[in-house]
């Protein structure tokens, strides 16, 4: 067959042209230039169209041998047939080798089967020599190889004969190659090799919880429904209320919400503050001018911008108020603290005269032989707005051992001073008094409650009472409660000489009894039934003072009984009900609350207006008066002649019994003069005499006690208070068998028995007691006596 | 409702305008603290897109929904009526511009 082949056997179309070899022997036959040969068909050449000319048409190239007859059939004789004889290959494997080489496209495929890591040649061939070398390097590296090499052998050892020697290399091979694999990985041997024999695969499977399911629903946020129209004249309105509800607002904001009333008051209280005064007259001018503003019309844009100042002006202003508010909250938070300060003060300045009001005791005293002793004088309380005001008089407080009421007012009718005042003062600030309480008329007398030391019993001029109630922790009295008498008839028509507390009634009330010029004593409760419901005092009169003479017949032919003119008022301190009056006439009554039309008795005492009254705080039966008739007596109630009988020689303005002593009792005279009677150790001379202020300018018009401490208070017209101390002499207190002082009953009992003593020597001068017996003398001798005796 | 005008009132910070020129509150749920900033978003959006109403919805829906949480409701309007369920503390209803009310409620 020629190699060409027919060109017509349907070969690949083209002719010629594509077959090279061709070409190259015709060159070979010198150049032979062929023409473009033209395809000539055989007549019978099929014809066929070019589509079908230029179709691929497959060739297949098999081994199969043509020649060899397939179906041969031989006769077996025990079937008694023919059989065919099956077809025995012709070929002969010489050489059989698993390659390893796989088609790049289908390297994927055969990956999956293939359980080895492939790697390019390339690489395997770098890969072998790093084997090579960490063989040299480590021992036991030829060992696997050689370890693996026998099982190979071993597991070949059942394989063809043929195939032997290529599969011991194949299984080295990939054994190799795995080992290479591992290379890139770690050099050393350690690692094992994945092959089939030795890697096996383990897998297990924890434990996985089972799933569960959980739902939970939270509370959904709570919703509510709201409705409502939005309209124009809806909207209009709601502007419209906006802008009047604004100014209100914006003051009460400004003002504080508790602030708002308060702030303008604060205004006119806080006197320093200049915004504050300023402040009240002003904001109502500027709400004139919102208002007028609100009227024009609110659509210019300079106006919105005038308001905007306008309200923060005001928000200024109300910020400063506010701040004086609070400045004012924080001065009272710490006006304890200042209180304590000044007194602190007080004591560091005046501490001589403090060191001598607890320790200074006069030691010559030990050594005067008639018993005398001296005053010392301690502060003085001076008010400058009280500077011309007579002290009228001074009240201790019985509980609070330094605290004493002293009234301000005027003694002189002639040319009176019509305002007065009532401070209470402390001996631990001399410089201030704790409390003020102005009255617009002149201010009397004053006691305080022997209990509740917070109320004050003020009697004035113009015959009103008041009571006050001292608040502890506020300076302006304006907060304090101040009760005055609110009736027009029931009350002294006449200056009030004396206030005297007497016992709470039976609600527990406080009452208060005042005499007057007018002659009547009035008794004075607190009465809520007052109309303004505030309450006032209301007063019932108790007793007239009627004197002891036949009525006078006016000029119009009515015949007037006589009043006395009740000048003091003294109330016993055992019996609530008997009390003792001190007339101008210079008479004393003696009269009972109980009824008042009647008195007990009448004591002609003086010849000018009684000054003072007081009971023995000790002996129930005795009392002093002074007058200005130069005397001070001493009475026993059932005597209408006095015990003892004091001739001074000056016009005697006060006197009062020492509480720590029967016996002992102070007077002030009015050339300034302060004289300490004791009658247990001289009854005639007072045991002190000294003067007090200086003569004939200034007149000490009250002198009183302190209920604790051995201090004597007294009060001059120039509204000046000295508190001056009394020396051991003048307080000599008893002692009993032991030496130490005598206390409680035993001190009264004591007292009442020395009293008693010196009365009975009044009476009976013979009969002389043991002075250390403390029996009373009988009554009945007694009464035998002075029938014996006589009346004077 | 009344206690809810006074207490509407008393809530405008703004300084005083004339007739309509500030955002009046009518009604409100909202928290202290994020209430101005709610009035002064809404009232600057509706002054910007005072034409285009519905675009004024639609922003201040989508800033509510960003800030606040899904599902605001925004009706801007000048008459209608209403009743709404809706989550509480989040409710405003408004005035401005002098004529619009603007209502916005969160709900779901």
């Amino acid at each position: 067959m020629p190699p060409k082949g027919p060109k017509g056997a349907g070969g690949g179309g083209g002719g010629g042209k594509r077959r090279g070899k061709g070409r190259r022997d015709d060159d070979e036959y010198g150049g032979y230039a062929r023409k473009e040969q033209q395809l000539s068909k055989p007549p019978d050449q099929e014809k066929l169209t070019e589509t079908q000319m230029k179709q691929d048409v497959q060739r297949y190239l098999v081994t199969l041998d043509p020649t060899v007859v397939r179906d041969r059939v031989r006769w077996d004789f025990n079937e008694r047939a023919y059989l065919i004889v099956p077809y025995q290959d012709e070929t002969i494997t010489l050489f059989h080798m698993d390659s390893k080489l796989v088609h790049k496209d289908h390297a994927e495929e055969f990956k999956k089967t293939y359980p080895y890591p492939m790697v390019p040649r390339k690489q395997a061939k770098q890969l072998d020599k790093q084997l090579q070398e960490s063989y040299k390097k480590t021992e036991p590296a030829p060992a696997p190889v050689t370890a693996a090499a026998p099982p190979t052998t071993e597991a070949q050892a059942s394989v063809d004969a043929e195939g032997e020697g290529e599969e011991k290399k194949s299984d080295a091979k990939p054994e190799e190659e795995e080992e290479e694999k591992e290379e890139p990985k770690e050099v050393t041997r350690q690692t094992k090799f994945l092959n089939q024999f030795d890697y096996s695969d383990r897998s297990t499977q924890t434990y996985n919880n089972p799933l569960r399911e959980h739902v939970c629903q939270t509370q959904p946020p709570p919703r509510s429904n709201y409705k409502d129209y939005c309209n124009a004249w809806i909207i209009y309105d709601a502007y419209e209320n906006d802008v009047e509800n604004r100014p209100k607002q914006g003051k009460q904001h400004g003002g504080g919400a508790e602030l708002g009333a308060i702030g303008e008051e604060l205004g006119e209280q806080v006197a320093g503050a200049p915004a504050g005064e300023d402040g009240n007259p002003q904001t109502p001018e500027k709400e004139k001018e919102k208002k007028e503003k609100k009227e024009a019309v609110r659509k210019e844009r300079d106006k919105e911008g005038k308001i905007h100042e306008k309200e923060r002006v005001r928000m200024r202003k109300a910020s400063v108020l506010e701040g004086q508010a609070a400045q004012e909250a924080a001065l009272n938070k710490s006006a304890e603290g200042l209180k304590i300060l000044e007194r602190l003060v007080m004591q560091n300045v005046h501490h001589e005269v403090l060191f001598d009001f607890k320790y200074y005791e006069d030691a010559s005293d030990e050594f005067r032989e008639t018993g005398e002793g001296t005053i010392l004088p301690l502060w003085k309380f001076a008010y400058d707005r009280a500077k011309r005001l007579h002290v009228t008089g001074i009240s201790w407080s019985q509980s609070e051992p330094d605290m004493f009421a002293v009234s301000y007012g005027s003694f002189s009718f002639t040319h009176p001073i019509t305002d007065g005042m009532v401070l209470v003062w402390s001996l631990r600030n001399p410089a201030f008094p704790e409390q003020i309480w102005v009255s617009p008329r002149g201010c009397m007398c004053v006691a305080v409650h022997p209990e509740a030391n917070c109320l004050v019993a003020v009697g004035m001029y113009d015959g009103n009472v008041a009571m006050i109630q001292l608040k502890p922790d506020e300076d302006n009295a304006t907060s304090s409660v101040v009760l005055k008498n609110v009736h027009v008839i029931q009350k002294h028509r006449s200056p009030i000489w004396s206030v005297k507390w007497g016992e709470d009634d039976m609600d527990g009330d406080p009452n208060f009894y005042s005499c007057g010029l007018d002659g009547r004593i009035i008794h004075w409760t607190i009465d809520t039934s007052d109309s303004n419901g505030v309450g006032g005092l209301g007063g019932t009169e108790i007793c007239i003072l009627h004197l002891p003479v036949a009525p006078v017949t006016g000029p119009d032919g009515t015949s007037y009984k006589l009043f006395g003119c009740a000048r003091v008022l003294a109330f016993h301190p055992k019996e609530k009900t008997t009390f003792l009056v001190g007339t101008a006439e210079g008479n004393i009554f003696r009269c009972s609350s109980l009824y008042g039309s009647r008195f007990q008795q009448i004591y002609n005492a003086h010849f000018l207006p009684v000054a003072a009254l007081e009971w023995n705080y000790y002996h129930k039966d005795v009392f002093i008066s002074c007058s200005e008739d130069w005397t001070i007596k001493i009475w026993d109630k059932k005597d209408p002649e006095p015990m003892y009988v004091f001739e001074i020689g000056v016009a005697i303005l006060d006197c009062c019994w020492a509480p720590y002593s029967s016996t002992v009792f102070a007077a002030v005279t009015e050339e300034g003069k302060t004289l300490v009677y004791d009658l247990n150790v001289n009854k005639e001379k007072p045991i002190c005499c000294q003067q007090i202020v200086t003569k004939k300018k200034v007149k000490p018009h009250r002198i009183q006690f302190n209920p604790y401490y051995p201090i004597l208070c007294v009060g001059d017209d120039r509204g000046q208070l000295t508190t001056l101390k009394l020396s051991p002499n003048l307080r000599i207190l008893p002692k009993d068998s032991r030496g130490a002082p005598m206390e409680g009953d035993s001190k009264i009992t004591f007292e009442i028995g020395k009293m008693a003593k010196l009365l009975s020597l009044v009476r009976d001068p013979e009969s002389i007691t043991n002075p250390k017996s403390l029996a009373r003398p009988d009554e009945k001798q007694v009464k035998i006596v002075l029938s014996a005796m006589g009346k004077k | 409702m009344a206690d809810a005008e006074t207490e509407a009132k008393k809530d405008d910070g703004e300084g005083e305008k004339k007739f309509g020129q500030y955002p009046l509150i009518r009604m409100t749920d909202l928290p202290n603290e994020t209430k101005p900033e709610i009035v002064e978003m809404i009232s600057a959006t509706v002054e910007r897109n005072s034409m285009d109403l519905q675009n004024a919805c639609k922003l201040i829906k989508e800033h509510m929904d960003k800030t606040y949480g899904s599902s605001w409701n925004v009706i801007i309007g000048e008459a209608f009526g209403f009743e709404v369920s809706y989550l509480k503390r989040h409710l405003l209803y408004m005035f401005t511009l002098g004529t619009l009310g603007v209502l916005v409620w969160k709900c779901g």
